[in-house]
C-alpha cells in the first residue's frame, strides 16, 4: 500500500535548533527536502572517524573475533558515549604513537649497530681520531682481494693501516695518515676502492659502546610490550569505540542538516506519512518547543513514495526497488509481486531438500547474524521461499534428486498405498509441467493486467484501460477456455470473447491518434502486440527448464556418487565429498538461477503489463549504524 | 557396440563440450571485465562474481543432457543397449539445440555480462538490472534446453 505523505514545516528558536535535529533524527519519521543517501562528509570529521577506525582496528588485533557478532545499545550509553570514547581514543592512539616511534628508534639502533660491528675491535675512540691536527685517519673497508697489496703499498708508502675485523668480501679498518701525503695517500686509497664510513663521533671505544646500545634497544622493546599490553587492556573496551564511531557519524549527520533561519526562527522543511504526523506531531512536542506548519504540496512537485506492507510483504520490496521505485500515484504493485515471486522461486527451487537447505541457512543466518537492510531483506526472501520450495518438492517428488513420494508414505503407515503426493514429474513426463508453466504464466499475466485495470480505473482512462488491458485480459482467457473446453457452446463464448476482445483493440489503441487513418494503424499495431504476450507467455516455459535443470543434476550427482562409492575401502569417503560438493554447487546455481530469472519474470512479464515507477523512496533522516547492530530504547 | 551407439555418444560429446566450451568463453569474458573492476573496488567482489557467474549455466545444461543420453543408451550405471542408427541419430539430433545454443549464446551471455559487470563497477546500484539484462540472453539456451529434452524424451529407446 502506498501512503499518502505530507509536506510541513518545523520551526523552533534558533537556541533549539539542534535538539530538534537531534529529536528528529532518533523519531525517524521525517524525511529532509534536501537530503543525500551517502553525504561527503568535511574533512576533519573524516579524519577523525579514520582514526576511531584505525583505533578499532587495533585493538580488534587482541580480541578474540566472534564469528557472528551482534551488538546492541541502549539509548542513554549511546548518547553519552562522547566523552569516554574520546578518552579511549587519546590513550589508544598514545600506545600507538608509542609503538610506532619506538619502532623508528629501534630501527635506527639497529641499524647503528650493524655500521658499528666490524669497527668494533679498534683501539681507540672515534673522537680524538678526528681531533688529530697532523694525521688524518679514516675509517672504511677495503676489497678482501686487494687487502694484501694495499696493506704492503701503505706500509711501503709510511701510513699505517689497523685491521678491526674481515669477513667473506672485505677488510674493515682504519687508515691513517699524515696530511702533508695527503694526495698520495687519496690515491692509494682510491686505486685500491678504499670505501670510507662515517662513524658516529664518541668519546669511549667502540667495544665499550655496545652493551649502552643493546640496553637501549631492550628499552624500546620493553616500551612496545608494555604499549601493547595497555592495548591489550583496552580490548576490553573495544566496544565503547564502535560506539562511539557510530555516535560520531551520526553527530556528523546532524551537522550536515541545513536549517534555514530568519531573525529569531529556525526551521526545516520536508515529508512525513500522513497515517505517523500525529506521533510525530506529539513526540516532537514533548521533547523540543517547536511549531507544526502544513505546506501545500505543488502541482509539478515530485512527492516520495512511502510504502507501508506487512512484515511479509515487506522485504520483497527491495526486488521492486531494484527495478524502480513505485511513482506514489500508482497502485502499490508489492503485494502482488511477493506473492508471484514466492511462488514462481518454489517452482523454480522445486526440491525438498534444498528447500529444507533454505529454511535453515537463511533460519539460522538471520537468527545469528542479524544482518541490516539489503541483505537482510534477501535472505528473508530466501527464508520466506523455502516453504514454496519445499510445497513443490513433495509435488514433483524430490528430495536432493532422489524421488520420494512423501504423501505414499504417509499412506502406507496408514494403510493406504495408493495415495501420491507426486503430481508434476519434469524429468519422467515434462509435458505436464510445460503445460503448468505455461498456465501460470498466463494467470501471472493477467494479474498484471487486472492491476493495469486498477491503475486505469484511479486515473479515469477507460479506453486505455479497455485497449490495453480488459482485451488482452477476454483473449487470453477465450484462447485458454478454446484450448480446454470441447463443449461447442462455450467454444462460441471463447470466440466471443477473443473478438470482443480484439476489437477493443482495434477500437482504441489509435485513441491519441489523429484522423481515421492513423487510428486504423494503430489499432492494427495493437492487434500485432499478440506476438509479444506469445513470447510473454512462453518466456514461462523456463519454469520447466529451470526445475528440470535442478532435478537432473541433483540425480547426476547422486548416481555419480554411487558410482564412486562402489570403489572399495575408501569409496564411501569419496561418495559422500562427491554428494557434498555436488549438492553445494548445485544449490548454489539453483538459487542463482532462481534469483536471476524470477526477477526476470517479475520485472518483464509482470511489471511491463503495468507499472509505471520512477518514482523515489522516502528515506526518513534517521540513525545511520556501521559498527551498532541497534539502538535500544530506555525503558 | 553397435553404430548406433556411437552416434549417441557423439551427440552426448557435442552437448557437453560446445555448450562448455560456450560457458567457459562467456565465464572468462565475464572474469575480465569482474578483475578489472575488483582491481579498482574490491568490495563490489560480491556482485560481479555472481554477474560473473550467469554465463555457466550453458555448461551445466550442455551436461545435463549429456548425462541424460548417457543414462539412457546405458553408458552410465548400465550396459550399453544396441541402438539401431535411426534410435542413435536421433538422440544425437536431440543433443544438437542445446549444443549449437548453449555454444552461442554462452558467449554472447558472456559479452553482456562483462557490459553489466562495468555497469556495476561505475554504479553498484544498477547490478540487479544487469543482472537482468544478461538473464534475457539465457533465455535462449534455456529454449533450447528445453527443445533437447522434449526432443530426447521423445526418442524411443
Amino acid at each position: 500500500m502506498i501512503v499518502p505523505v505530507k509536506k510541513i514545516r518545523l520551526l523552533t528558536a534558533i537556541s533549539e535548533q539542534g535538539k530538534l535535529i537531534e529529536a528528529l533524527q532518533h523519531e525517524s519519521k521525517f524525511m529532509l527536502f534536501e537530503h543525500e543517501n551517502d553525504p561527503s562528509l568535511p574533512s576533519d570529521i573524516n579524519n577523525e572517524l579514520r582514526a576511531i577506525e584505525r583505533g578499532i582496528k587495533a585493538l580488534s588485533k587482541y580480541k578474540k573475533k566472534k564469528f557472528f557478532a551482534y551488538h546492541e545499545v541502549k539509548q542513554s550509553e549511546f548518547n553519552t558515549i562522547e566523552a569516554e570514547g574520546k578518552a579511549l581514543l587519546s590513550k589508544i592512539n598514545s600506545a600507538l604513537k608509542t609503538i610506532e616511534n619506538a619502532e623508528k628508534e629501534i630501527a635506527e639502533l639497529q641499524a647503528e649497530i650493524k655500521t658499528l660491528t666490524p669497527y668494533l675491535n679498534l683501539s681507540v675512540a672515534t673522537k680524538p681520531l678526528s681531533e688529530l691536527v697532523r694525521t688524518r685517519i679514516v675509517i672504511g673497508q677495503v676489497p678482501l682481494n686487494l687487502f694484501e697489496d694495499f696493506a704492503k703499498e701503505a706500509d711501503e708508502k709510511g701510513h699505517i693501516f689497523e685491521e678491526s675485523s674481515r669477513d667473506h668480501e672485505f677488510v674493515y679498518g682504519a687508515f691513517g695518515y699524515e696530511v702533508v701525503y695527503e694526495s698520495q695517500a687519496l690515491i692509494l686509497l682510491n686505486s685500491y676502492r678504499f670505501t670510507e664510513v662515517t662513524l658516529p663521533l664518541y668519546d669511549t671505544k667502540l667495544k665499550a659502546l655496545l652493551p649502552e646500545l643493546n640496553d637501549n634497544l631492550a628499552n624500546k622493546d620493553k616500551a612496545i610490550l608494555e604499549a601493547k599490553d595497555s592495548l591489550k587492556a583496552l580490548s576490553n573496551d573495544e566496544e565503547k569505540l564502535r560506539i562511539y564511531y557510530d555516535y560520531y557519524y551520526n553527530l556528523a549527520l546532524r551537522k550536515l542538516v541545513v536549517t534555514k533561519t530568519t531573525e529569531r526562527v529556525a526551521y526545516v522543511e520536508g515529508w512525513v506519512r500522513e497515517d505517523e504526523f500525529e506521533t510525530l506531531t506529539k513526540n516532537l512536542e514533548n521533547k523540543v518547543d517547536c511549531d507544526i506548519e502544513e505546506l501545500a504540496v505543488q502541482n509539478e512537485e515530485m512527492v516520495p513514495t512511502a510504502t507501508k506492507n506487512n512484515k511479509l510483504v515487506k522485504p520483497f520490496e527491495s526486488i521492486t526497488n531494484m527495478f524502480s521505485v513505485p511513482n506514489p500515484n500508482e497502485l502499490d504493485p508489492n503485494p502482488a509481486m511477493s506473492v508471484w515471486y514466492w511462488i514462481i522461486f518454489g517452482i523454480m527451487m522445486g526440491d525438498m531438500g534444498y528447500g529444507l537447505a533454505l529454511l535453515i541457512i537463511f533460519g539460522l543466518f538471520l537468527k545469528l547474524a542479524k544482518p541490516k537492510g539489503g541483505l537482510k531483506d534477501l535472505a528473508t526472501i530466501f527464508l520466506y521461499s523455502s516453504i514454496p520450495s519445499i510445497i513443490f518438492g513433495i509435488l514433483t517428488g524430490s528430495f536432493f534428486g532422489v524421488s520420494v513420494d512423501l504423501l505414499n508414505i504417509v499412506g502406507k503407515w496408514f494403510g493406504n498405498p495408493n495415495l501420491t503426493s507426486v503430481v508434476l514429474q519434469p524429468v519422467e513426463d515434462p509435458l505436464p509441467m510445460l503445460i503448468f508453466s505455461l498456465a501460470l504464466g498466463i494467470a501471472h499475466i493477467i494479474t498484471g493486467l487486472v492491476l493495469k485495470i486498477i491503475n486505469d480505473a484511479r486515473k479515469r482512462d477507460i479506453k486505455s484501460m479497455l485497449a490495453d488491458a480488459v482485451s488482452w485480459i477476454l483473449i487470453l482467457v477465450g484462447l485458454v477456455i478454446a484450448v480446454v473446453v470441447k463443449n461447442q457452446i462455450v467454444l462460441y463464448v471463447a470466440y466471443g470473447m477473443i473478438g470482443i476482445g480484439a476489437i477493443f483493440i482495434l477500437l482504441f489503441s489509435g485513441r491519441d491518434k489523429k484522423g481515421i487513418i492513423g487510428k486504423a494503424l494503430a489499432g492494427l499495431g495493437g492487434l500485432y502486440n499478440v506476438t509479444s504476450y506469445l513470447s510473454d507467455v512462453l518466456s514461462y516455459s523456463r519454469l520447466l527448464a529451470l526445475s528440470l535443470s535442478t532435478a537432473v543434476i541433483a540425480f547426476t550427482m547422486n548416481l555419480l556418487a554411487g558410482m564412486v562409492g562402489g570403489i572399495p575401502v575408501v569409496g564411501i569417503l569419496f561418495a559422500a565429498i562427491v554428494y557434498l560438493i555436488g549438492h553445494v554447487f548445485n544449490f548454489a546455481m539453483g538459487l542463482l538461477s532462481a534469483y536471476v530469472h524470477d526477477g526476470r519474470l517479475q520485472y518483464l512479464e509482470f511489471f511491463g503489463k503495468f507499472y509505471e515507477g520512477g518514482g523515489y523512496e522516502f528515506t526518513p533522516f534517521s540513525y545511520k549504524l556501521k559498527y551498532v547492530n541497534a539502538i535500544k530504547e530506555n525503558e | 557396440m553397435t553404430t548406433g551407439l556411437v552416434y549417441a555418444l557423439i551427440g552426448a560429446a557435442l552437448a557437453a563440450g560446445l555448450a562448455g566450451v560456450g560457458s567457459a568463453v562467456g565465464v572468462s569474458l565475464g572474469g575480465k571485465a569482474a578483475a578489472g573492476v575488483i582491481s579498482e573496488k574490491p568490495e563490489l567482489f560480491g556482485r560481479v562474481l555472481i554477474l560473473q557467474a550467469l554465463p555457466a549455466t550453458q555448461g551445466i545444461y550442455g551436461f545435463l543432457v549429456a548425462v541424460l543420453i548417457m543414462v539412457k543408451i546405458g553408458m552410465i550405471g548400465g550396459n550399453p543397449i544396441a541402438l539401431t542408427n535411426e534410435q542413435g541419430l536421433a538422440l544425437f539430433a536431440a543433443a544438437l539445440p542445446i549444443a549449437i545454443g548453449g555454444l552461442a549464446s554462452g558467449i554472447y551471455q558472456g559479452k553482456m555480462a562483462a557490459a553489466s559487470i562495468s555497469m556495476t563497477g561505475k554504479n553498484p546500484a544498477m547490478s540487479a538490472r544487469g543482472m537482468t539484462m544478461t538473464a534475457m540472453v539465457e533465455t535462449y539456451a534455456i529454449l533450447a534446453l528445453l527443445v533437447s529434452v522434449l526432443m530426447y524424451i521423445a526418442v524411443p529407446v
